[in-house]
């Protein structure tokens, strides 16, 4: 029994593939010239002038701020996910060593 | 030594997500027309849903071992990582809108792909539901356990497949500009890659902090 669900998932998994296939089949008989719609970033990419990016803000150096705000809040979040997870520990320590101490874990809790 | 030992893919994950901050920030990228400084969006909203489709995987693996096993903490990791995967979900639905709005003028245009994958976060939403409201926990695994295992395999053709068959604005659909072709790009590669392993972990995270409160919860409430 419980193998049909591991057949059902089987099957809508290998079926997704053909769907695939099918797609590229389209694609190729539309587009041809544009490599299955992808067009490759050149250097050009890298170094024209006329696209805006934030280069006033990045010769002012101000950049760095934003990286400095967002690094703390990440920080922040990781040292309060820390913290969390010791309470947590702690919780375990009280709740799964009752065998050594049973009475005193139960007045805690 | 120990807590390296137990925690060492956690601070490989903070270590990750530091260099994908930082990096994501400041590397050249490729001046491109309408995407602009948006493209650094590609380290911050694109790994949400690659982290969402790794943990629905594991997650569905996990149900497919309830199933096989009834271990009850083989459930408590199918829906602890759906969790995780469902909130990377909505947290990469939001981060798409921001991008949408600046970038292709609506917050929400009807894209195939937004709309495929509201449809997705829905059919989770239905898992959650479900679980709910099955107060027996033998009942509740199993029946879940198959609910995660359809809703897995509706997931991957609305997100992944469909999408790419009709035309989308979103990048690997026929007759899209720009940033498609990202995956040429080996600079914005160098920080894709590994922020996707970062942002996963920490889902991962999360939720092993949630399976463990779960064995807390199951422990005082049934002794």
């Amino acid at each position: 029994m419980k193998n049909i669900y591991l057949l059902l998932l089987f099957c809508s998994l290998a079926f997704s593939p053909l769907l695939l296939i099918a797609q590229t089949n389209n694609t190729n008989t539309e587009k041809q010239a544009t490599k299955n719609g992808k067009i490759p970033i050149t250097q050009r990419d890298y170094e024209n002038s006329d696209v805006l990016m934030a280069d006033i803000f990045r010769e002012n150096g101000k950049i760095y701020v934003v990286v400095a705000v967002l690094t703390t809040i990440f920080a922040g979040i990781v040292v309060f996910l820390v913290i969390t997870e010791a309470k947590l520990k702690k919780l375990e320590d009280l709740v799964f060593s009752e065998r050594k101490s049973k009475n005193t874990t139960h007045k805690v809790l | 030594m120990n807590l390296l030992k137990k925690h060492w893919w956690k601070i490989a994950s903070v270590i990750i997500l530091f260099y994908t901050i930082i990096g994501g920030l400041l590397i050249e990228v490729p001046r491109l027309n309408i995407l602009n400084e948006s493209i650094r969006n590609l380290f911050f909203h694109v790994p949400m849903w690659f982290g969402m489709l790794l943990m629905l995987l594991a997650s569905v693996i996990y149900s497919i071992m309830y199933l096989k096993t009834s271990n009850p903490k083989h459930d408590d990791w199918a829906v602890e990582l759906a969790n995780s995967g469902i909130a990377f979900g909505v947290l990469g639905i939001l981060t798409g809108m921001w991008w949408a709005q600046f970038t292709w003028g609506q917050f929400w245009s009807g894209d195939p792909k937004q709309n495929a994958s509201a449809i997705a976060l829905l059919i989770y939403f239905g898992y959650l539901l479900l679980r709910s409201a099955l107060p027996d926990d033998e009942k509740r695994g199993r029946i879940s356990a198959v609910f995660n295992i359809f809703a897995f395999a509706t997931y991957i053709p609305l997100i992944y497949i469909l999408p790419r068959m009709v035309f989308s604005m979103h990048p690997g659909a026929e007759g899209n500009p720009a940033f498609s072709a990202y995956d040429y790009d080996n600079d914005l590669k160098k920080v894709f890659y590994i922020a996707i392993i970062g942002w996963t972990l920490l889902g991962v995270w999360v939720a092993q902090i949630r399976v463990r409160m779960r064995r807390i919860e199951y422990k005082t409430l049934f002794d």
